[in-house]
């Protein structure tokens, strides 16, 4: 067995990891207090070139593993959640089936930009009675001649509000629940498809979400992003796996972040006339939360890492996504008790970190739909 | 213009560092990166190579892994090439022996500037980059805070003389310059930047390639005994309800037990 990363790796990994402190760290708490999205860098960090991480070399990417794209995910959600959801969107959900199935036309006019920042992509499943349950969408597409019609409204959109252009789950018709679903290519300004409300977050302040309205938008045929119709679910098949992992490294970027203000303060905070981590009680804290964040690293790097041997693990994206995320929730919870009354401050980052760490329960799946997930997975069919 | 940049990799600044229980040694954790002032030094480079609108950069680094990992980093900034003499894992190495090592080496490499930190933030000696300029036979110029190529051949420099104080030095090529805080800001790498570095396999050369003598290569300075440096005293609070109580009292603990007033 071998739990090392690769010296290129490793070198990626530290890379990114000063550059997430060099120019992201520093304005998270100003993109959280004003909640607005943070413009001038995301200029800033397009130019850098991540936006292509998982994409060929040829088309401006730089073709990362599994693995290496598990460490950006991790590193750059340690410096800003809010930040870190748009420019993962760009990378993976919002661009993956355009990278797949769209025309060379398509690629030039929204799949390049995106990778170069020029273009804020994202993805649209969730309504407003459909977020896990994906056969209950309502949104729906209609043939007509050699066009589609869309028509529904999607909410909890990640860069909805601004996005350039969205990848829209649409069924060809209801009553066909997971078997009717398609994605759909959907470009700003095409008529009938409009932003709706913003949506006011507890946490990942910074990321516009929100809703997006399809009053029967009319796309060409080659916007059906996928080789037939109706299979949707199976090509959401190829990143869910990839989508839960990652939605566990981002767990372990926000744990990271907040034990690393957790264990700075327990050296430097002083009570009855010593530091605060001379006590047994800290340290067990400490001591729990860094074994535990350990046990969710090795799941959510396995995971990648069978990813990257091309071995199934869609038991193990759904193990990594659900433990490293209570493994955060109790990280971020144990950081603001360290911090005392400090943590309930909104000058300290501790109730940031509590704040973010709240989505994670349910981008990639709820707990309770990826524990019966696992749960069938293991005990097998019995009906 | 060819520019040799000469690079270290110095413990991170996160890593472990502690003397070992017999105080001979150090153990360093495994953690390295480009020392902040060699980082400068590769910025300036590049900045000159896009002035010029050509050119190129050469990053030259003694040492073990910890050199790898300074070259790669150099690369990951734009640098074109890396050249890495091979040199032992551990150890803090004489100033001179480093400097002779390298100096050797620039000997077989063309150069019209050299550019390196004015200091290495793990041993904090300063003394390489003017040594290696004294064994070339060439000027040098240290602590750089701004470079500017002049009439042909010539660069003109902002040196930082200390205590606020600059002085401004022109120099004919081919020259060797130590950079200071306040140069440039480095740059992050491009992710192309970082490809490069993530494959680097820099051009090696071992100590028999250059041929020096072994006496060259035995250090002049021993190191006598590492400690841990003493560790910081706790807060102290000055109590009472009266301002100027408490001012006395603080002046009274400056001047007669901290004495840093007289």
């Amino acid at each position: 067995m071998d739990f090392q990363l690769t010296e290129q790796q490793e070198f990626f990994r530290k890379i990114i990891a000063e550059t997430v402190d060099r120019i992201i760290l520093p304005r998270a708490q100003k993109i959280d207090e004003s909640d607005e999205f943070p413009w001038e860098l995301w200029r800033e960090f397009a130019q850098l070139g991540y936006m292509g991480l998982r994409y060929p070399e040829e088309i401006g990417g730089m073709n990362a593993d599994k693995v290496t794209s598990m460490i950006f995910y991790e590193e750059i959600t340690r410096g800003s959640v809010g930040f870190a959801q748009s420019v993962i969107m760009n990378i993976l959900m919002g661009t993956h089936f355009l990278y797949r199935f769209g025309s060379e036309e398509i690629k030039k006019r929204c799949l390049y930009p995106a990778i170069r920042g020029e273009k804020i992509a994202t993805i649209c499943f969730t309504e407003d009675q459909s977020g896990s349950d994906l056969a209950a969408t309502r949104t729906t597409a209609t043939r007509d001649g050699e066009d589609w019609i869309l028509n529904g409204t999607k909410m909890w959109i990640t860069n909805g509000p601004i996005c350039d252009f969205a990848t829209v789950l649409a069924t060809t018709d209801p009553s066909k629940g997971m078997k009717g679903l398609n994605f759909f290519l959907v470009e700003k300004g095409t008529p009938g498809f409009s932003p709706g409300q913003v949506i006011h977050k507890l946490g990942c302040r910074g990321t516009v979400t929100g809703e997006l309205i399809l009053d029967h938008v009319r796309v060409p045929s080659e916007n059906l992003l996928g080789e037939e119709v109706d299979k949707g679910v199976v090509y959401l098949g190829e990143i869910l796996n990839e989508i839960r992992t990652m939605t566990g490294a981002m767990a372990l970027g926000i744990a990271r972040a907040a034990y690393q203000e957790g264990l700075e303060y327990s050296r430097r905070r002083v009570a009855f006339g010593r530091p605060i981590g001379t006590y047994q009680l800290i340290r067990a804290k400490i001591a729990e939360m860094a074994t535990e964040m350990e046990a969710a690293r090795l799941l959510v790097y396995y995971s990648a890492w069978r990813m990257d041997q091309g071995l199934d693990c869609r038991r193990e994206a759904a193990m990594a996504k659900l433990f490293a995320t209570e493994v955060c929730l109790k990280v971020v919870d144990e950081v603001t008790r360290i911090y005392g009354a400090n943590g309930f401050a909104q000058e300290y980052a501790p109730q940031r970190h509590f704040r973010d760490a709240r989505f994670l329960l349910y981008g990639g799946g709820t707990h309770e739909i990826l524990k019966d997930f696992i749960g069938r997975q293991i005990i097998g069919r019995l009906d | 213009m060819e520019i040799v940049v000469l690079v270290k990799g110095v413990p991170d600044s996160e890593a472990r560092v502690s003397p070992t229980a017999d105080g001979t040694a150090l153990e360093v954790e495994e953690k390295y990166e480009l020392n902040y002032f060699d980082e400068l030094a590769v910025e300036e480079a590049l900045r000159l190579r896009e002035a010029a609108s050509g050119g190129k950069v050469l990053a030259l680094s003694y040492g073990g892994g910890a050199s790898r990992e300074a070259l790669k980093k150099a690369v990951s900034m734009g640098a074109d090439e890396a050249v890495h003499v091979v040199g032992p894992e551990r150890g803090v190495p004489d100033g001179l022996v480093t400097a002779t090592v390298l100096a050797a080496c620039l000997r077989s490499l063309s150069y019209d500037l050299i550019l390196c930190g004015r200091r290495a933030s793990d041993d904090d000696a300063g003394v390489v980059g003017p040594m290696v300029a004294e064994l070339l036979g060439i000027p040098h110029i240290s602590s750089v805070v701004k470079v500017t190529p002049s009439q042909k051949g010539r660069i003109l420099a902002v040196r930082d003389a200390g205590r606020g104080a600059k002085e401004r030095v022109s120099c004919a090529l081919p020259l060797l310059l130590t950079t200071q805080k306040g140069l440039n800001e480095p740059r992050v790498p491009t992710i192309q930047g970082v490809m490069k570095g993530m494959k680097l396999q820099p051009r090696t050369i071992t100590l028999e390639e250059l041929g020096l003598p072994k006496e060259a290569l035995s250090g002049r300075w021993r190191i006598a005994a590492f400690r841990e440096p003493p560790r910081r005293p706790p807060v102290r609070f000055i109590g009472g309800k009266d301002p100027a109580a408490k001012a006395r009292e603080l002046a009274r603990v400056l001047r007669e037990e901290i004495r840093i007033l007289s």
